[in-house]
């Protein structure tokens, strides 16, 4: 079970930070950051963006560190995302980046779109 | 000799479309997976997260730097707000112009030709000069009947009436034209584009691409045609000789003609 996050921010479990830090190392990244923004589509209307990018942050963004990742979300995103627990489901049936959004009130049955 | 007509609807309205992330904005809101080929028309319906249209746009892409939107006029605000509700941090930009005029070429077969002109479908010839441009393309009503669509600066209106009409097309009105689209079954304008109807149930299932990933209101279109789902159909029948049909429950008409009409009803009616 998902711990309630606090509205001010989001959460990023070990098991996701891991695996992005897999990803990074992967693209020969060191010195990286990993944005999480909202964007408009998929079937619900609002869909998950995942980036890993340069820890240069714009000012409009929101930093936050956890398990020693730079997570930064853009803050118009921030609206949609305050609150949201990211997480990583492995294994043959798993969905990959997971996550449990308090801000939607729908999601598309594959989860990668949501309402609000 | 078939007979040729030419239409100029008032209804439409036309937007400049720029920036980087136009087209993938578009894609991720509408059906159709909208071309990415210079000189290239795309009809797409924008929907709404019940897969109820907003609006059914064609994007005239004549390069990378220059798209032509044009939605009904009716149906704009809603359209353009939909857009803006969803755009972030894209970069797009929609400005309206009322330096074009858009005119249907057609006739009472499926098919037309132009003469002089070798037109593929849905792809678009230019001639421009500094100031004036002039489009034209074979295109098709949301039916699929053929038109060869002429868009051009409002400046060089007299020239294309006189091409158009000495090359024997007749000029039709609105009132001639509504019984052209009934009689063929097209959707065309407010009455029938708006949210009572989803497109499966307006025909207009050519208009979906069921390979190009999620938009909002893939999930409900989708589960409507691969389970079969789809209530309703739009259909032209005569006012007189199908009372039944007009009067039974859930039936909505949708525009008007002297003997004949557009009507969305439910299909087990139509068994009946």
């Amino acid at each position: 079970m998902v711990n309630q996050v606090p509205v001010n921010t989001i959460k990023i479990t070990e098991k996701a930070a891991n695996k992005v830090k897999t990803f990074a190392e992967q693209d020969g990244k060191s010195n990286f950051a990993l944005r999480v923004a909202v964007k408009g589509g998929g079937c619900s209307g609002l869909t998950y963006d995942l980036e890993i990018t340069d820890k240069d942050a714009s000012s409009d963004e929101k930093i936050i560190i956890q398990h020693d990742v730079e997570v930064r979300v853009p803050k118009k995103s921030f609206i949609f995302l305050a609150g949201t627990t990211l997480d990583f489901s492995d294994g043959l049936n798993g969905k990959g980046f997971v996550f449990s959004n308090p801000n939607a009130k729908k999601s598309c049955g594959c989860g990668t779109s949501f309402a609000v | 000799m078939t007979l040729k007509y030419f239409y100029k609807p008032d209804l439409l309205s036309f937007f400049s479309l720029s920036g980087k992330d136009s087209i993938d904005l578009i894609n991720r809101l509408s059906t159709n997976n909208i071309s990415d080929t210079d000189n290239k028309i795309t009809k797409t319906i924008f929907t709404n997260e019940n897969g109820r249209i907003i609006d059914v746009a064609s994007i005239w892409r004549i390069n990378d730097e220059k798209l032509i939107l044009i939605c009904n006029t009716e149906n704009k605000k809603s359209l353009i707000e939909w857009i803006d509700k969803f755009t972030f941090e894209e970069d797009i930009h929609l400005k309206e112009s009322d330096q074009y005029q858009l005119i249907h070429a057609f006739n009472d077969n499926k098919t037309i030709q132009f003469k002089n002109f070798d037109l593929v479908d849905n792809n678009i010839k230019q001639f421009n000069d500094d100031f004036e441009f002039f489009y034209i393309s074979k295109s098709s009503f949301l039916n699929q009947h053929e038109t060869i669509d002429l868009i051009f600066d409002k400046k060089l209106s007299d020239e294309v009436y006189g091409t158009l009409l000495s090359q024997d097309f007749k000029e039709i009105n609105h009132d001639q034209f509504s019984s052209f689209k009934i009689k063929n079954v097209i959707p065309f304008g407010h009455n029938e584009i708006n949210l009572y109807f989803n497109p499966l149930e307006l025909n207009l299932i050519h208009l979906i691409d069921f390979d190009k990933g999620c938009y909002v209101g893939q999930e409900v279109i989708a589960r409507l045609d691969t389970y079969n789902k789809v209530q309703k159909k739009l259909i032209m029948i005569n006012k007189v000789n199908s009372e039944n049909l007009i009067n039974s429950p859930g039936s909505q008409i949708t525009s008007e003609d002297k003997d004949n009409c557009m009507i969305v009803v439910r299909k087990k009616f139509l068994d009946n």
